[in-house]
């Protein structure tokens, strides 16, 4: 893993965190993480009337002896879970110094969230808003594509985060954890949403993630200047002190819009800010991929 | 108000800055690159109503806060009407004497002390307790409301149509003059308020307070007008015609004195009949009379009538009236004999009066005019003069000797007045350009709007006769004259080019008409030349006009006529000024009181710091 990315105290500390899937996965292989089919494999999961069609052989025959009721045995099956992250490498995104530079915080996030799932014998793959795709594996060499994809990653262009969504629709087989990276201020939020809503209808698992740096965040202090977007199509003549309490209500609306509608639809909704450690971020990832299927 | 450090007054100009750092700082304003600058555009979008008031307010605090300072830097001083003597206030008789002679058209900080001595009055009006009784006079007989009267917005009116004078004026005959409208006031406080620039020459050095006042008149005396105005002046010019060796000659002597600051140039013209022909430099010293000369060679059949010296103009000049002087060559040209038709009980009631002020003013003060009562016309030798003004004529048989004298070449001016009468026309029927058929009160039932006619612009042909008319402030004066009274004649045939109507009233009613009877002509104006009928004879345009009528009337050839001589009295020039202490008394139970000028500094300072508070206030809330 090229250390650029991840330094061995992220890396230590990602090693210790348990990153169960609280959705079940569809997958073939065993694993830690319950599938939400039931098998014959290991573990027994519940009991079910009989019906016809189901297997004889599924059948509790102490039960039967004990309550005269034909019930069926259900089990519950280990499955791998399957990540695909989704990176915004817009020009928005090139925004701060160092590890609060959104894009490389977003970098660092998808590279320490895929090392947790291929060393966990998961899946995982990347699709970011400049094209570059590595469909899900779970390869060891996997993990150096990946981290090398996330290196070289050149910000450019806009999100244009509706059709990213409809392409990760495309990259996957099986039902997938959409873990989707961006700050949000390109683009239609409508129309995001509608995307992150379609994901989930096509059985995807999506979870949003806001990055957001501290400036976006709090719009500091300084000199009256002119704001420019990246792209150059939105331009004001701005005193910070002046215009922040209407900005910081702005930014609000946009953020609770997408807040409000993912809650409805149970989509997982996190805001990350960063100027935090990325390993607390990481984890904060973690634990709202983990909370979602509870 | 006034400012006594009036350069600062030009940090005015700052007030631009806070303007103009808005529009270039903008440009100046540096990029900065941030992914959320949609939602900043929204949100300057969103609070734009807000903003642009705060900002408004915010600049408007800043520009007051500018001018404030410059302001206070410029040291304003504010002459409240409450400095006025103490005595304004309490009720009273009282007559305001306005000074409205010649040397208060002086001017002081962009306005005349005419028009400062008129606010004062106005501000001494104001401040009358009510009952108050008030008469308004001038120092040159001009008075705006010479008897007493109650009523403040008439006192008010009349000065507000007060008009400064080309004359000279006693300020001590002022005094003697309202003391007896005083004297005649009954009992209570009786005040006189001499509102003036205290100048020497409008007072007999000997009495300047005349003694006629009662003890108990007070003399309240308002100065205006502070320090010394810098003015040059041509008080004297005299003409020698010489023929030396063949050669035919005019020497010229203009006395120019200089009452400026320091000593300077004045570059001078001189004119012969309008035309200029000769120029000179001037050195000029504070408080001396220089004279300058020249000779100017007469061609053959040269016969020139009006010498001119005019000073080239200067802004530093306080009086410009003075700056030109002019005399007549021809001792006969222009000698003029002024006909009484109604003599009256005293002097100022002659309509002679007004013609003889008016043309002592316009020529200077040299005697090229006789008075006579109209009876004494048969005994007068007719001969001797250009031109006869006859005033508000009456039947008689010795207007019978006018017509021989304008068929010879001579000038006739009739004004006419209270004694028209249908025998008149008969008798002058040679002579006038129409019949008079009466005359038409237009203050009365019947008349007008406004109770008075005013004169119209001057036509082309009345400015060729009259070129004092050409200027735009003569015409203004003109215009605003204010006919009470008219004579109607019946109208003139077009086909009769001998007899033409030089000036109308503003409804086409004729009110000058001219007539050519043999080599002479005849001009009658059909109403009064005193303040009978019509003000006219108070505009300051009229010594101008009246003697360039009389001049036109003596010149035979058609349009013989020349520019204006203003030939003002020398005295009026002498920025000399008498103590006021002199000439005031104590009024009756309180002091003369005339409490300095009030500086604003300080009220400015705290109105600034006051600003700039409020402009930090909007600043943070913003």
């Amino acid at each position: 893993m090229p250390a650029s990315l991840l330094e061995p105290a992220i890396v230590e500390r990602l090693a210790a965190l348990e990153l169960a899937a609280r959705v079940a996965a569809e997958g073939a292989l065993a694993g830690l993480h319950r599938s939400p089919r039931r098998g014959s494999s290991v573990e027994f999961a519940e009991h079910k009337e009989y019906a016809p069609g189901d297997e004889l052989r599924h059948v509790d025959w102490k039960t039967y002896g004990r309550s005269d009721r034909l019930m069926v045995k259900r089990f519950e099956e280990e499955t791998e879970l399957h990540v695909l992250v989704v990176v915004d490498a817009s020009e928005s995104m090139r925004y701060g110094n160092g590890d609060a530079d959104k894009l490389r915080h977003a970098s660092v996030l998808a590279a320490g969230l895929s090392y947790i799932l291929l060393t966990r014998r998961d899946r995982a793959g990347l699709l970011c808003s400049t094209g570059e795709a590595i469909p899900i594996g779970a390869r060891p060499s996997h993990l150096r594509r990946i981290l090398t994809t996330l290196t070289t990653l050149e910000p450019g262009g806009e999100a244009r985060l509706p059709a990213l969504l409809s392409r990760a629709d495309l990259l996957t087989q099986r039902r997938t954890e959409v873990v989707i990276l961006s700050d949000l201020l390109d683009g239609d939020r409508d129309d995001v949403l509608a995307a992150v809503r379609s994901l989930r209808a096509r059985g995807h698992d999506p979870i949003v993630v806001q990055l957001l740096h501290p400036d976006e965040r709090t719009l500091p202090d300084g000199e009256t200047a002119w704001y420019e977007s990246k792209d150059g199509d939105a331009r004001a003549l701005v005193e910070p002190a002046v215009v922040r309490e209407a900005y910081l209500a702005e930014l609000e609306s946009l953020v609770d819009g997408y807040r409000t509608s993912l809650a409805r639809a149970r989509i997982p909704f996190a805001e990350l800010d960063t100027s935090r450690p990325i390993a607390d971020n990481l984890a904060l990832l973690a634990s709202t991929v983990l909370a979602k299927g509870r | 108000m006034h400012l006594l450090a009036p350069l600062f007054a030009f940090g005015a100009l700052l007030a631009a800055v806070p303007v103009l750092i808005h529009l270039f700082g903008r440009d100046r304003a540096p990029h900065r690159r941030f992914p959320a600058a949609r939602l900043l555009v929204a949100a300057q979008r969103r609070r734009a109503p807000r903003a642009r008031v705060e900002q408004w307010i915010l600049v408007s605090l800043r520009l007051a806060a500018i001018l404030a300072l410059v302001l206070a830097l410029s040291r304003p001083i504010w002459e409240r009407p409450a400095g006025l003597p103490q005595a304004a206030g309490l009720r009273q008789t009282a007559v305001i004497i306005v000074d409205d002679s010649l040397s208060m058209s002086r001017r002081q900080r962009r306005r005349t002390l005419f028009e400062q001595a008129r606010g004062r009055a106005r501000d001494l009006v104001r401040a009358f307790a009510d009952g108050s009784e008030a008469a308004i006079i001038s120092t040159t007989g001009h008075d705006p409301l010479p008897r007493l009267e109650r009523d403040r917005a008439a006192l008010l009116d009349a000065l507000d149509h007060a008009t400064p004078s080309l004359h000279a004026g006693s300020s001590t005959t002022a005094l003697a003059r309202a003391a007896s409208l005083l004297g005649n006031a009954g009992s209570g406080i009786r005040r006189i308020y001499l509102v003036s620039d205290m100048g020497r020459h409008g007072f007999d050095p000997t009495q300047p307070r005349p003694s006629s006042a009662d003890a108990d008149i007070g003399v309240t005396v308002v100065p205006v007008g502070d320090g010394e105005l810098p003015n040059d002046a041509v008080v004297d010019l005299q003409l020698s015609p010489t023929a030396e060796r063949g050669a035919r000659r005019l020497r010229v002597v203009a006395q120019v004195r200089s009452d400026d600051w320091a000593a300077h140039t004045r570059t001078v013209t001189l004119s012969v009949d309008g035309r200029p022909v000769a120029r000179g430099v001037v050195e000029l010293e504070r408080g001396r009379t220089v004279a300058k000369h020249f000779t100017y060679e007469l061609a053959a059949d040269e016969a020139p009538r009006i010498v001119e010296l005019l000073l080239e103009p200067d802004s530093t000049d306080s009086l410009a009236a003075d700056d030109r002087r002019g005399a007549a060559l021809d001792e006969q040209a222009g000698r003029l004999l002024v006909v009484d038709g109604a003599p009256g009980s005293s002097r100022r009631e002659d309509e002679t009066f007004y013609v003889e002020t008016a043309l002592l003013a316009a020529r200077g003060g040299g005697s090229r005019m006789e008075v006579i009562r109209e009876d004494a016309l048969g005994r007068t030798e007719l001969s001797g003069f250009s031109a006869i003004l006859l005033c508000n004529p009456r039947p008689s048989e010795t207007l019978n000797v006018l017509q021989p004298f304008v068929e010879r070449g001579g000038g006739l001016f009739i004004s006419v007045g209270d004694n028209l009468d249908p025998a008149l026309s008969t008798q002058l029927a040679g002579l006038l350009p129409s019949p008079i058929e009466g005359s038409r009160d237009l203050s009365g039932p019947g008349g007008v709007a406004g109770g008075a006619l005013r004169l119209e612009r001057p036509s082309a042909s009345l400015l060729r006769k009259l070129p004092a008319l050409g200027d735009e402030h003569a015409q203004e004066a003109w215009r605003a004259a204010r006919t009470y009274r008219v004579a109607l004649v019946r109208p003139l045939t077009s086909d009769d080019d001998t007899r033409e109507i030089l000036a109308r009233f503003e409804d086409g009613t004729p009110a000058l008409l001219e007539r050519r009877v043999g080599k002479g002509r005849v001009i009658v104006l059909l109403t009064t030349v005193d303040r009978g009928w019509s003000d006219l004879a108070i505009q300051p345009v009229f010594p101008p006009v009246l003697f360039e009528l009389a001049d036109h009337l003596g010149t035979r050839t058609p349009d013989g006529g020349h520019g204006a001589v203003y030939a003002l009295d020398p005295s009026e020039s002498d920025p000399l000024r008498i103590d006021a202490g002199k000439v005031a008394t104590p009024p009756p139970g309180s002091t003369p009181a005339h409490p300095p000028a009030r500086e604003l500094w300080h009220a400015l300072a705290a109105a600034l710091l006051l600003l700039l508070f409020c402009e930090a206030v909007v600043g943070l809330r913003g």
